[in-house]
């Protein structure tokens, strides 16, 4: 067989492996919830309404298909998912797909620029630690990213919110838009609210991909190709940008492609300190209510795309090190 | 009539004329310098959409868009709202006149069918324990309505003041009102209309109707800002983003207090709170949990001067064992709540729950082990609460536990009754539930928290719905709070204050014993300071 032949048989068999990985965490989605103690419908009429009202506790299970043995809710939940139908949410009085289409949109514009800036960062300054290691760069890198790597993110949010927002007036508050505004204003008006969420989450992103970056380029400068390229008389810049990213990529590609993955479950700490409605304060609302539908829909999107990152860094894997996916792998 | 006097005349005509244009003029300088144009309120409750589902959503309702047949006065005292007057012979049927210019939002007039509606449609669709009290509601004319209810309920009117009137033309072609998000769902008949909600920018507005049957408020408008956190929302306070900031049942963290003492553009007001920010509540269905004795001496181990300095930063009291804050109305002073180890555990040996294993701590009076649970919710102050209880427990030789659980599993336990001790508050508008003073928590025909099992108990509840007159109420309030006095279902650990910051660039905020400072003398009488 072929190298090309053996490739794709290894990515056939890798998306059988996801196949089957994506039903079993598609099965966990709707077990997990039903597991944990609390009732959504008892939730949903609050605690004065609980002891008088039994019959429309009845219905309203009913009405959400929960009076149903376990069995018949999992088959009718396989179905739903096979129609991509992702039901009514059981509190937030809305349908799950035009929560979670209203939630995913606000999420990807502030985490994907987040993570993009955070790996562009880590990627470029790890680099330059790595190569002058041991160099005053390096000890302020190093220290810089190493207080961000123990800074938790509702400080280093909160940090930023006081400091350019209510001391500098620089920054709104919070939310995602001031509101009555259209167009060129309106677009400009959401980078503005967004701003401060974005520095706060690449931040927290780049410091310990920094620090692996860092750490793999020093070691791969103590390597013997490397030596080998010095003594070809390539220069240190060459060295670094051919021969020694090359092979930082694979734990690099490995850990950006977990951070778009879980892209879509949000970012709740910073969410919160912003006031920014994204999947992570839905994902905690239905965690915290019960809202079966909701969890089952966000479960799924973040499955669906984890996967996705995976799959994509895997084949990443293989361009960036002809290797992997090659005979014997 | 000579030419003098006819001079005399025109003059003195011309002259009123002049005062009275005067007069006119000055007065529409002082209305129109005593109009707010807008009102901008920061909160951290979160409305998801405009549906008459909503909870939050529903607060504002009735605070700004619809109103009921009576509200509430400052003084908590019932008066006229869409009903003009009301009586009632039994308390049983009562009979509602309503007043004759009131009107949607729309145009459309409010009517004696719209109130029968509401009574019917609300309840059936969405459920509601409040109403499963009526047996049946007339309208015999546009200006009329008859509730019948199964028995006598002497607090009806209070469950009036959670209707929510929707109208009848709108509402009656809509199968499912959970899933109505459209604009026309919000569409009331109070003194404000809804303007819009717009999620991104966390922002809802609202408009004085000009229509509204007892004139336009001084208000004009009110924007609702939502923030998800009390840190962000007190910056926007201090900066002047807010004029104010309200939270439902609640104030700010005391933490803020002296921020709001150093920023000489803020003020506070304090509200004192109708309920009991925290209980300890025992399960009467375990043992000893049962036992009047076991509960006091759980009552007399507790340090309340520690908690109250811990929780409430000077703004709180010491409570009474009559559970009732003072100030509320028909209040009596019961027996004031005390630290008292020795006592305690004095008590605790007198009920047999004796160290019989020699490790320190108790054991039930049979010889077997006792670790009495604290069941507390992971989203609140009560995990601080349940490590102090935890820790005057275990003083005396209480070996407790404290079981942590999110909302859910939290109120799944507590209505499984699957709990021995849980630490819990109680909401103003939940202490006028059922017959009021706490009842509908304690009864176990309602919510029933401690689990009493006590014919007389029930009994006193029922006198209570059946009384007719006030001097009859407060007598039986009286006995209620003694009797929570003396067999101490819930412990009170403190009362307190909610402290309401506010801007001085305006005042006259008044308070409402349901909505705090969203009430009618707010949205009437605030004016530029």
């Amino acid at each position: 067989m072929t190298i090309n032949g053996d490739r794709q048989t290894h990515i056939f068999r890798k998306l059988m492996r996801y196949g089957f990985t994506l039903f079993l965490i598609l099965s966990l989605n709707f077990a997990l919830p039903r597991m944990m103690p609390g009732d959504p419908i008892a939730n949903l009429l609050g605690e004065q309404a609980r002891h008088n009202d039994p019959q429309t506790l009845e219905l309203l299970r009913a009405e959400y298909g929960l009076d149903q043995p376990l069995h018949i809710q999992y088959f009718r939940y396989l179905q739903s998912l096979t129609r991509i139908e992702l039901g009514y949410s059981i509190h937030k009085n809305s349908s799950v797909a035009r929560l979670m289409a209203d939630r995913l949109r606000w999420t990807l514009l502030l985490v994907f620029p987040s993570v993009v800036i955070g790996s562009i960062l880590a990627l470029l300054l790890g680099s330059l630690a790595g190569f002058k290691c041991r160099s005053p760069t390096d000890y302020v890198l190093t220290a810089l990213f190493l207080i961000l790597y123990t800074c938790p993110s509702f400080l280093m949010a909160m940090l930023l919110l006081s400091i350019f927002s209510f001391h500098l007036g620089l920054f709104p508050l919070g939310n995602l838009t001031t509101g009555g505004t259209t167009g060129l204003k309106y677009v400009l008006d959401m980078a503005w609210h967004l701003i401060l969420p974005v520095i706060s989450l690449s931040l927290l992103g780049a410091s310990y991909k920094f620090l692996v970056v860092r750490n793999s380029v020093s070691q791969i400068f103590d390597e013997q190709f490397v030596v080998a390229a010095r003594a070809k008389g390539l220069t240190e810049r060459r060295i670094l940008l051919v021969h020694v990213i090359r092979n930082v990529l694979p734990p690099f590609i490995s850990m950006a492609a977990l951070s778009f993955g879980f892209m879509v479950s949000g970012a709740l700490i910073v969410e919160i300190v912003f006031s920014l409605n994204g999947m992570g304060t839905l994902i905690y609302d239905a965690v915290m209510a019960r809202d079966y539908p909701v969890m089952q829909g966000c479960f799924l999107i973040l499955t669906v795309f984890v996967l996705a990152a995976n799959l994509a860094a895997d084949i990443l894997y293989s361009v960036a090190d002809p290797r992997i996916g090659g005979k014997g792998t | 009539m000579n030419k003098a006097i006819r001079i005399f005349l025109a003059a003195s005509f011309i002259f009123s004329v002049l005062i009275w244009a005067v007069a006119i003029a000055q007065s529409a300088t002082i209305d129109s310098s005593s109009v707010i144009d807008k009102l901008v309120i920061g909160t951290t409750d979160q409305v998801e959409d405009i549906n008459v589902n909503d909870g939050i959503f529903n607060t504002y309702r009735e605070a700004f868009l619809t109103k009921s047949l009576i509200r509430v006065d400052p003084s908590g005292d019932f008066v006229p709202s869409l009903a003009e007057s009301w009586e009632t012979d039994d308390a049983q049927k009562w009979v509602f006149h309503l007043v004759k210019n009131a009107t949607w939002h729309d145009g459309q007039p409010v009517t004696a069918e719209d109130i029968k509606f509401s009574l019917e449609y609300l309840p059936e669709k969405l459920g509601g324990s409040n109403w499963n009290i009526i047996k049946e509601v007339n309208a015999p004319d546009e200006r009329t309505l008859i509730i019948t209810l199964n028995s006598p309920d002497s607090n009806f009117l209070t469950n009036l003041l959670m209707l929510r009137t929707v109208p009848k033309h709108v509402f009656e072609s809509v199968e499912d009102p959970k899933r109505f998000n459209d604009p026309d769902s919000a569409i009331g008949c109070g003194p404000y209309k809804f303007l819009d909600f717009d999620p991104e920018a966390g922002l809802i507005r609202f408009q004085a109707y000009d229509s509204y049957f007892e004139g336009p408020p001084s208000v004009k408008e009110i924007d609702i800002r939502m923030f998800k956190n009390q840190e962000a929302m007190m910056m926007a306070l201090q900066k002047g983003e807010l004029d104010t900031v309200y939270i439902y049942s609640g104030g700010i963290s005391y933490y803020y207090v002296p921020d709001l003492l150093e920023n000489n553009d803020l003020e506070y007001i304090l509200i004192k709170n109708s309920g009991v920010p925290a209980a300890i509540w025992a399960n009467q269905n375990r043992t000893p949990f049962d036992d009047v004795r076991f509960r006091e001496a759980i009552g007399y181990a507790i340090n309340y001067e520690e908690l109250q300095n811990l929780f409430t930063a000077g703004y709180g009291r010491k409570p009474n064992a009559g559970f009732i804050p003072n100030g509320s109305l028909n209040y009596i002073e019961t027996r004031p709540l005390t630290y008292n180890a020795s006592l305690a555990a004095s008590i605790l040996n007198e009920t047999g729950l004796l160290d019989a294993e020699g490790d320190g701590m108790r054991n039930l009076a049979d010889g077997s082990e006792f670790q009495p649970k604290i069941l507390v919710r992971s989203d609140s102050d009560s995990v601080r609460l349940g490590e102090m209880l935890k820790k005057y427990m275990n003083a005396v030789r209480l070996d407790a536990q404290i079981d942590v659980a999110d909302s859910s599993g939290f109120w799944n336990a507590v209505d499984g009754k699957d709990y021995d001790l849980f630490v819990s508050r109680t909401t103003p508008w939940g202490m006028m539930m059922e017959a009021g003073y706490d009842t509908g928590y304690m009864d176990s025909r309602s919510n029933g928290w401690p689990a009493i099992n006590d014919a007389s108990f029930t009994e006193l509840v029922d006198d209570l719905l059946a009384s007719s007159s006030k001097d009859e109420t407060a007598r039986l309030a009286q006995a209620i709070q003694e009797y929570y006095a003396s067999e101490l279902p819930a412990i009170p650990l403190y009362w307190n204050d909610y402290v309401q910051p506010y801007n001085k660039k305006y005042e006259g905020y008044v308070v409402n014993p349901i909505h705090g400072i969203l009430s009618y003398e707010t949205f009437f009488g605030l004016h530029p300071a």
